[in-house]
């Protein structure tokens, strides 16, 4: 654009010009007000998550009844009284060894000391 | 894009960081008080339209892009804030097509004569020449001077068109111009 010498003496005049300022307490009411709507959208989002779990639990077993019940699916209550029964038997004929026993035992029980050894000590410390 | 420095605390503040919002407040506080100073013209209205500028910076900080201006997003928020804020309370803001009667096209400068007087006086003179602006003028000259925003970036700002802002600026400029040049006349 033309008018140089225009724009350099107001260029020149606009940044000698004294900037306003906002009162003292503006950044604090701010920052209060900021903080509310994060605390609000925080209890928002909790709220929201038990809505959802819920209404997934209510899915879970709304759904499926309301399928068994429209499409008329009958149920055997049979099925389970077997799988115990059959369950039951092979317990019966199972012989356990021990010292194999032991040995699994023992083995568990080192992994959990090692796991904790690096929780508490290794870990902590870094 | 915002300075990298300017970046960090932006990036920190969308991810939730309260107190680096903080920090990005105190960095543009100054600047964004002052353009909406310029379009309401009264200290208390300022600050509280401010308030709702930050709020709403907040709330919507995920949706800027960095890569564009920080400030030019920030301050197009402002402008669009403050218009809002101007028609609840029904308050009228200029426009600058109503107000502006001067089709001469010829360049008008400053006096020399502006150089014999004190840095004070003219400083005094160009607040003096910026009342007599309007709103929307006011906040134009405002960002491109005081912030140094591009025409392209006051563009964005103002939802105006590239060429509607430079002729507009030419005419504040010449506007600006002839009211120093009547106070030094005295």
């Amino acid at each position: 654009m033309n008018m140089p010498e225009t724009k350099d003496k107001l260029k020149e005049l606009f940044h000698e010009i004294k900037m306003e300022k906002p009162s003292e307490d503006f950044m604090k009411n701010l920052m209060l007000r900021i903080e509310k709507k994060v605390t609000a959208q925080k209890k928002r989002k909790v709220i929201l998550s038990y809505l959802s779990i819920a209404a997934g639990i209510a899915c879970i077993i709304f759904v499926p009844a309301l399928i068994i019940y429209f499409l008329k699916i009958e149920i055997t209550p049979i099925l389970l009284p077997n799988i115990f029964s059959e369950v039951a038997t092979v317990f019966k004929n199972f012989s356990i060894n021990p010292n194999i026993v032991g040995l699994g035992l023992v083995v568990l029980l080192l992994l959990l000391g090692d796991s904790v050894f690096r929780k508490y000590f290794v870990n902590g410390k870094q | 894009m915002a300075k990298s420095n300017d970046l960090y605390w932006i990036q920190r503040a969308k991810a939730g960081d309260i107190s680096a919002f903080s920090h990005v407040v105190s960095i543009y506080q100054g600047m964004v008080y002052n353009v909406i100073l310029r379009l309401v013209n009264n200290k208390e209205d300022a600050e509280d339209i401010m308030q709702e500028v930050f709020v709403k910076v907040f709330k919507s900080l995920s949706g800027f892009k960095e890569e564009s201006e920080f400030s030019t997003w920030l301050y197009r928020i402002a402008y669009n804030t403050t218009l809002s804020e101007l028609r609840k309370k029904k308050m009228v803001l200029y426009s600058f097509e109503n107000n502006f009667s001067n089709p001469e096209n010829e360049d008008i400068d400053i006096h020399d004569d502006i150089d014999d007087v004190s840095t004070e006086e003219q400083i005094q003179y160009l607040e003096q020449a910026i009342k007599m602006l309007n709103s929307d003028e006011a906040l134009i000259i405002t960002l491109f001077y005081l912030d140094d925003q591009s025409i392209e970036q006051i563009s964005k700002v103002t939802n105006l068109t590239i060429a509607n802002v430079k002729v507009k600026l030419h005419r504040i400029r010449k506007k600006l111009a002839i009211e120093i040049n009547k106070l030094i006349e005295g």
